[in-house]
C-alpha cells in the first residue's frame, strides 16, 4: 500500500502526499524533538524533513524500506541544525531559554510534574553537551529504539562504529554525571 | 592481562560482551577500584535516565495541511523552474542554430547569385552567338562560338575552375592514351 502512495506521490498526486505525510509527520516529529529539545525548532525541522523527501522522491531506491530514508532525512535535518546552533548555553541559562524546555505530559500531580521535569531537563542538559551525531546515535537506539542494523542504514555508519560512538557518548554523559554529583 | 581501563575493554563489559572469566576479573577490578566503579555505576545511571523516552508535546492541528501545501508548492516552483530552464535552454540551442544557418545561408545566397548570373550570361551570350550566326551566316560561326565559349568559361567563377579542370584532364587523357603501333607485315 505504502509503495502504490509512494508511487502516487511521485506523480505529485495530492493526496497520496497527504497519506504519507500523516503517517511519518509524528515519528519524524518525535525524532527531531527529541534531538533538538525544542519544540518550535522540531516542527519546522519535521516539516523541513517531509518536504526534503517528499519533493526528492525521485532518489529514493523503491527496493529498499522508505521508513529509514526518511529517518535518515530527518536526522541529518536536526545533526545541521545542531551544528549551526551557537555555543552551548551555559547550566544557569537553565529556565530562561526556551530552548531547554522539555515537555512534561500532562500530569495532575505538580510533585510528579515536577519531578518529570527535572529529569527530562537533566537528560537535556546531558544531551546538549554532546557532537550532534553522537547525539543522534543516542536517540536513535535509545528514544526510537533502533536495532544497530537500523542505526546503520539511517546514519551510514558501520555497526562497531555506532558502538563505539554510542559507548563514547554514554562515558562522556557518565562523567558528566559524576561531575555534577562532584560539584553539586 | 587486559587493559581494564581502556575504552574497548570498557565497551565490551557494556554490551555484555566479555566472557565469563574476563566478566568475573571486571567485577573483581570493580570492588578494588573506586574511580572505575563509581564511573560504571554513572554509566549504568545514564543507561536508566535514557531508557525512557522524553515525552513528546502533540504537533499543531494544522501541520498536515501545512506540510502538504508546501510540498505542493514546492514542486510546483521546481516544475516551473524545470520548464523555464527547458525554455532557456531551447532559446539558446534556436539561437546558436540560427546563427550558424545564418551565416551558411548568407553564403548559399551569394553563390546563388553567382551561379544564376554565370548562367545568364551564358544565355545571354549564347543568345547572342546565334543571333550574329543567323547575321553573319556560316563563315563567322566559329570566331563566334570562340568568342562566346570564352566569355562564358572566364566571366563565371566555377566555369573557370571547370575549364582548368577540363584542361588538365584531357591533357591527363593525351599523355596516357597508347600509341597506335602499325601493322607488323608478314
Amino acid at each position: 500500500m505504502e509503495n502504490m502512495w509512494i508511487q502516487a506521490a511521485r506523480q505529485g498526486d495530492e493526496e497520496a502526499i497527504t497519506q504519507l505525510v500523516t503517517t511519518y509527520q509524528q515519528p519524524i516529529y518525535a525524532l527531531c524533538y527529541r534531538m533538538l529539545g525544542e519544540r518550535t525548532e522540531a516542527e519546522d525541522a519535521a516539516q523541513e524533513a517531509l518536504i526534503k523527501a517528499l519533493t526528492n522522491l525521485d532518489k529514493f531506491d523503491a527496493e529498499r524500506p522508505f521508513r529509514p530514508w526518511m529517518y535518515r532525512i530527518a536526522a541529518n535535518e536536526c545533526t545541521d541544525r545542531l551544528r549551526r546552533r551557537r555555543p552551548i548555553a551555559s547550566l544557569d541559562d537553565m529556565g530562561e531559554d526556551d530552548a531547554w524546555e522539555w515537555y512534561a505530559g500532562c500530569s495532575p500531580n505538580p510533585e510528579r510534574e515536577l519531578v518529570a521535569q527535572e529529569r527530562t531537563a537533566e537528560v537535556q542538559l546531558l544531551l546538549e553537551q554532546l557532537a550532534p551525531e553522537d547525539r543522534m546515535v543516542v536517540t536513535l537506539f535509545y528514544w526510537e529504539s533502533l536495532s544497530y542494523q537500523e542505526i546503520s542504514q539511517i546514519t551510514g555508519m558501520t555497526i562497531s562504529a555506532i558502538k563505539s560512538r554510542l559507548f563514547r557518548a554514554r562515558r562522556a554523559l557518565a562523567r558528566q554525571l559524576v561531575e555534577e554529583e562532584i560539584y553539586a | 592481562m587486559p587493559n581494564m581501563h581502556s575504552d574497548a575493554w570498557w565497551q565490551q563489559a557494556f554490551e555484555g560482551e566479555l566472557s565469563p572469566q574476563e566478566a568475573q576479573a571486571w567485577q573483581a577490578h570493580l570492588e578494588e577500584c573506586a574511580t572505575c566503579r563509581c564511573e560504571w555505576e554513572a554509566l549504568a545511571q545514564v543507561d536508566a535516565l535514557l531508557a525512557t523516552p522524553p515525552p513528546t508535546p502533540p504537533l499543531p492541528a494544522d501541520f498536515t495541511a501545512r506540510t502538504v501545501a508546501q510540498v505542493m508548492h514546492t514542486r510546483r516552483v521546481r516544475r516551473l523552474l524545470m520548464w523555464l530552464g527547458g525554455f532557456v535552454l531551447v532559446a539558446i540551442v534556436l539561437s546558436a542554430e540560427i546563427y550558424v544557418l545564418a551565416t551558411t545561408f548568407s553564403t548559399l545566397e551569394r553563390a546563388l547569385v553567382a551561379f544564376v548570373t554565370g548562367h545568364a550570361i551564358w544565355l545571354n551570350a549564347l543568345r547572342q552567338t546565334l543571333a550574329r550566326l543567323l547575321e553573319a551566316g556560316p563563315a563567322l560561326l566559329t570566331l563566334t562560338l570562340a568568342a562566346t565559349g570564352i566569355v562564358t568559361l572566364f566571366l563565371t567563377p566555377n566555369s573557370v575552375f571547370a575549364t582548368l579542370a577540363f584542361i588538365w584532364l584531357t591533357r591527363e587523357n593525351w599523355q596516357r592514351e597508347p600509341h597506335v603501333q602499325p601493322p607488323m607485315l608478314a
